[in-house]
């Protein structure tokens, strides 16, 4: 991975490439690994400008431990591609993680929404990083020939 | 707490000052006569402002200076009836609005109130109803200055937590050997792993399970995990 250095030391503090589709969508998306709270593991999330929270698979909260039910968060309700689903905003931190070579990660406090599911109900969208509970206070850049995500610190 | 009321009401007139932030951005922007320069327009009744940069920090001046405030915000027992009953109106407008899920109308409103003068309960209501028209711009400006003028109310003290503008933590956290191939394989492989956890090294799937013990179990043979990427994919 070359290409990234100069628009990285101008711009961005960090990059990684990403994926072009989220599982079997058929619709191209932008597709980026995050971690979590203090989690070791990935999860992918779509970029989405269009979303206003970051939104996350409540199995993955639960996986983290993440207390969202808790009477610290607020809850409320969104529409999610036609559905109106009830849930929780909270804060959490999310890593934006570059790849070894392309600068370093950035670590963010955000607020993301966390649905509600109800008795034995899974949840069956993707997980989305949103705009303005995270990406509208941070810079970031799509390079569409290297598959590259770039991001930076905030404005 | 007793604060100064300062805010000129709805669609009154204020004069520039000389020298003001007022002035300078009536200058760079303005479009009116030059009658119309001596009585700038507040709040509601200046079409324009949503373009002009430097506008939202006018408007967050009034909304968030609780010292120009003078109105006793430790009860409602200070308040006039006749408070009471532009709070009726308003929050009607504000309903209305809502109820058409007309934003930029709701904007308007929210942004010719005088919100000096309103309680915890004006301002938690209007943040439900900013919530659901996806307003976060004024969900936070409202949260923020809720907070502020409602210091004590535990509702109010949420909000301000929990709809506060991302925050960076750090920027030097190490970076991630292995990502981009990990990135490169879920894009072929991931719908096929659908709910699993999956370690994967070099682009190559090494393990997968149901469960993150199931996983670690079946790495605990491998010396350096350094490179590997363990990812969880829902």
């Amino acid at each position: 991975m070359t290409l990234y250095n100069e628009l990285l030391d101008q711009f961005a503090q960090g990059a990684v490439r990403y994926s072009d589709h989220y599982l079997d969508e058929p619709q191209n998306r932008i597709v980026i690994s995050v971690q979590l709270e203090n989690s070791e593991f990935v999860i992918p999330v779509i970029v989405d400008t269009g979303a206003p929270w970051p939104i996350l698979n409540p199995e993955i909260a639960d996986e983290i431990g993440i207390d969202y039910k808790s009477e610290q968060e607020w809850p409320t309700a969104m529409w999610i591609r036609g559905q109106r689903y009830e849930g929780w905003l909270c804060r959490i931190t999310i890593s934006l993680v570059a790849e070894e070579g392309c600068g370093s990660t950035l670590e963010l406090e955000a607020t993301v929404f966390i649905p509600k599911m109800i008795s034995d109900d899974r949840w069956q969208h993707p997980n989305f990083l949103g705009l303005d509970g995270l990406l509208n206070r941070i810079r970031f850049a799509v390079d569409p020939s290297n598959n590259l995500f770039y991001f930076g610190t905030e404005i | 707490m007793t604060h100064t009321y300062q805010i000129p009401p709805i669609n009154d007139t204020l004069p520039i000052q000389s020298g003001s932030l007022f002035e300078e951005i009536w200058h760079t922007h303005g479009t009116e006569s030059e009658e119309a320069r001596d009585t700038f327009p507040v709040f509601s009744s200046w079409k324009s402002r949503a373009s002009i940069q430097g506008w939202e920090d006018i408007l967050a001046l009034p909304l968030t200076n609780q010292d120009d405030c003078e109105m006793d915000f430790s009860g409602e027992e200070g308040l006039t009836s006749s408070s009471h009953h532009l709070w009726d109106v308003e929050l009607l407008e504000l309903q209305k609005a809502y109820e058409q899920s007309d934003v930029r109308k709701f904007a308007e409103i929210v942004d010719g109130i005088n919100w000096c003068t309103k309680p915890a309960q004006f301002f938690k209501q209007v943040i439900e109803m900013a919530l659901e028209l996806e307003d976060v711009p004024h969900v936070r400006k409202l949260a923020s200055t809720g907070h502020k003028l409602h210091p004590a109310d535990e509702s109010l003290q949420r909000a301000a937590f929990v709809f506060a503008p991302p925050k960076v933590i750090a920027t030097n956290r190490p970076a991630k050997k292995g990502l981009s191939e990990f990135m490169q394989w879920f894009d072929k492989h991931g719908k096929d792993y659908y709910g699993n956890w999956v370690a994967v090294k070099s682009g190559e799937l090494l393990a997968t399970a149901t469960s993150r013990e199931q996983l670690a179990n079946k790495l605990s043979n491998i010396g350096d995990n350094s490179d590997i990427v363990i990812s969880l994919i829902k």
